[in-house]
């Protein structure tokens, strides 16, 4: 187990390294000059090549990307044109603020999908296997933004419970930050006001998130889960007289959750470089605002890092997905 | 009285062509000790008759139109689903074909071994060597050792460290074994082995029949051993019950059957047989086919096929009725074909 891990892990390198010449390619391939674009519309001939000089972009190609591998690697991402400040001080503000609305999302996603897709097979043809199929088609036919902004007429402008946007109120102190997801820094300063709080601003936007991997997950779990019962070793089991609902919850779960793990995997992923038009809405600070921004206005090095950090987190995640299916199906362990 | 008595038992199964008539009057009845071989060619309904025996049909799309089944004297088409739960594991245990996809992949053999234990334990505490009132980890750490007992019964070398493997640690006969514990783990009165050697090398076939036959004697188990082959059958077998299309065609004890048999299927069955001193190439086959269960022929199903056939034959289906050499037979001209 150990070993599969580690080899693994070693196997992330090259996939990451690629990742980075595809994104510096990608970035020097689009049309439109950035530098020109800094500059402003009054720049002189002059003041451009200067710019371009002290940003380095003069540089022959390789050269260019050999100084930003290895700037990478010694925490140096670039500069952003437009904050003007270093990419990786961005991303460590945006990033977390991402990362807590797809845990959160996510979090919500499994936690109703899979035993809605349990229940949804246990049930199968009659009412609430109906009712949860209804469900989940409409979820995912639902874009998430309409579904965000729907509840904001309801929540915020009608029963007035939740807030409208953003993350934590500007004019409040944020517990001190440790992971950077708010929540869990309130947890753990112990500060319930601040964790309720947060928690209100994050149960918009992470619900509106979990649409679409609620609806995959419990149509997944329903039919893994059909087929797990139609298993020899379920009629062995009621054979020798165990319960439907130990067999159901106990053994069928086990084996029909392990499949829909893949699923569980992609979609996380999905989330991480699916959260612009939900954090738009919602007026959420992550990196999809930060990278539409930097889409806007051609700015290279944010675009770059931000799409490295969510590849990486994405292969990461699913090194994670494939190390937990090993720990939920024995067999895979040797493979 | 007999442990199980099935009596004339008609079931038909419905699909989208219609109702199938597929048991057209079983009727088998089997002793504490006795080892039973159900045979019959594919679609016959030997695995159905067995799994009826355990109420594991589901219904619909089965129903049960006539005839009754008994065990212990109870009648099991009368008892709810909690009284049979009760009986399964506990005094009916079964062993399936494919020892690969029988037991769950995704658990130690231990843990599902435990919970059959637990089960039997809940119905009657005796088993698990405690009184009623023992408490949850008592329960747990008896059902363990119980398992780990009948792990080394069934032949598991190292049973205490075996518990907790996986079943894909364990070889094809092993999983067998494993099975054939869980299945005798509520110390049963009856075991139905549904083609339990089939999907094993032979080797390991004869060891597993060996297994079976030493712990129905040991125990006085009555086993209900359905099979194809009715080489299995003479190996382990002390009664065989012979099936056609949904009925029983000749029953009684396995040496009468075998070396005379009465009915004109079972002595195709046996010609049938591949045997080193017949030339080769001379292998016996009966003609014809299995005929359809939606739309049966009249009277006795194995007239079409029926080498003896009289058109009287086809007013009313046989029943089994004694011969001369000691087993019963449907057939109406039974004794011309001696």
């Amino acid at each position: 187990m150990l070993t599969y891990a580690l080899r693994r892990i070693v196997l992330l390198l090259p996939v990451l390294v690629g990742l980075s010449i595809i994104v510096f390619a990608i970035a020097r391939l689009l049309p439109g000059d950035p530098v020109q674009l800094a500059a402003g519309p009054q720049a002189t001939k002059e003041e451009i090549e200067a710019l371009a000089r002290e940003l380095g972009l003069d540089r022959p190609l390789i050269a260019q990307y050999w100084s930003y591998a290895t700037g990478l690697l010694q925490g140096d991402w670039g500069q952003s044109i437009l904050t003007r400040r270093p990419v990786w001080e961005d991303l460590r503000i945006y990033l977390p603020a991402t990362l807590e609305l797809v845990f959160a999302a996510m979090a919500i996603a499994v936690a109703i999908g899979l035993p809605a897709g349990l229940l949804s097979a246990a049930y199968a043809n009659r009412w609430p296997d109906y009712l949860s199929r209804t469900l989940s088609l409409g979820a995912i036919s639902m874009p998430r933004f309409f579904l965000g902004l729907l509840m904001q007429l309801f929540f915020v402008m009608q029963m007035g419970w939740l807030p409208l946007g953003g993350r934590f109120p500007l004019v409040e102190i944020p517990p001190p930050a440790v992971t950077g997801l708010i929540t869990l820094d309130a947890l753990i300063a112990r500060d319930g006001g601040a964790f309720l709080t947060a928690l209100k601003h994050l149960a918009m936007p992470a619900a509106a998130m979990s649409l679409s991997p609620l609806a995959t997950i419990t149509r997944m779990m329903r039919a893994t889960t059909l087929e797990a019962m139609s298993q020899d070793y379920v009629t062995t089991a009621r054979a020798l007289g165990l319960s439907r609902g130990k067999i159901l919850f106990k053994y069928v779960a086990r084996n029909a959750a392990s499949a829909t793990l893949t699923v569980i995997g992609l979609y996380f992923g999905w989330l991480l470089a699916g959260t612009v038009l939900v954090e738009t809405v919602f007026d959420w600070p992550g990196v999809g605002l930060y990278a539409t921004k930097a889409i806007a206005t051609q700015d290279f090095m944010p675009l770059m890092g931000v799409t490295l950090v969510i590849g990486a987190l994405f292969v990461i995640v699913n090194l994670i997905v494939d190390l937990a299916y090993g720990l939920i199906n024995p067999k895979a362990r040797y493979a | 009285m007999a442990l199980v008595e099935i009596d004339e038992l008609h079931l038909t199964m419905t699909s989208y062509d219609g109702a199938a008539h597929v048991l057209a009057g079983v009727s088998l009845s089997l002793e504490r000790g006795e080892i039973w071989g159900l045979v019959g060619e594919t679609g016959c309904g030997k695995s159905l008759t067995g799994l009826t025996l355990s109420r594991l049909v589901a219904s619909p799309p089965a129903r049960y139109l006539s005839g009754a089944v008994r065990f212990d004297g109870r009648d099991l088409l009368a008892a709810d689903e909690e009284t049979m739960r009760d009986l399964r594991g506990r005094r009916i245990g079964m062993i399936f074909q494919d020892p690969t996809t029988n037991l769950n992949p995704a658990f130690r053999v231990g843990t599902q071994m435990i919970d059959v234990a637990l089960h039997a334990g809940r119905v009657d505490p005796s088993i698990l060597g405690l009184a009623a009132g023992a408490s949850r980890g008592a329960r747990r750490r008896a059902a363990r050792d119980l398992a780990v007992s009948m792990l080394d019964r069934v032949g598991i070398v190292d049973a205490a460290r075996r518990i907790d493997d996986y079943p894909h640690q364990f070889s094809g006969g092993m999983r067998q074994r494993v099975l054939i514990a869980m299945a005798l783990i509520g110390r049963p009165d009856l075991i139905i082995a549904d083609e339990p050697t089939t999907a094993l090398d032979v080797s390991v076939q004869a060891q597993i029949l060996a297994l079976l036959h030493r712990l129905a004697a040991e125990d006085g188990l009555a086993i209900l051993l359905i099979t194809h082959n009715l080489g299995v059958v003479a190996q382990i077998a002390s009664h065989v019950a012979v099936m056609y299309a949904g009925a029983v065609v000749e029953a009684g004890d396995v040496r009468a059957v075998l070396k005379s048999p009465r009915h004109p299927y079972t002595q195709a069955l046996i010609a049938a047989l591949p045997r080193a001193d017949v030339k080769r190439g001379a292998l016996a086959g009966l003609p014809g086919v299995v005929p359809d269960l939606l739309t049966p022929p009249p009277g006795c199903r194995f007239l079409p096929r029926c080498p003896i056939g009289a058109a009287d034959c086809a007013r009313a289906a046989p029943g089994l009725a004694p011969v001369d050499t000691g087993q019963r037979v449907a057939c109406f001209r039974a004794e011309r074909a001696a």
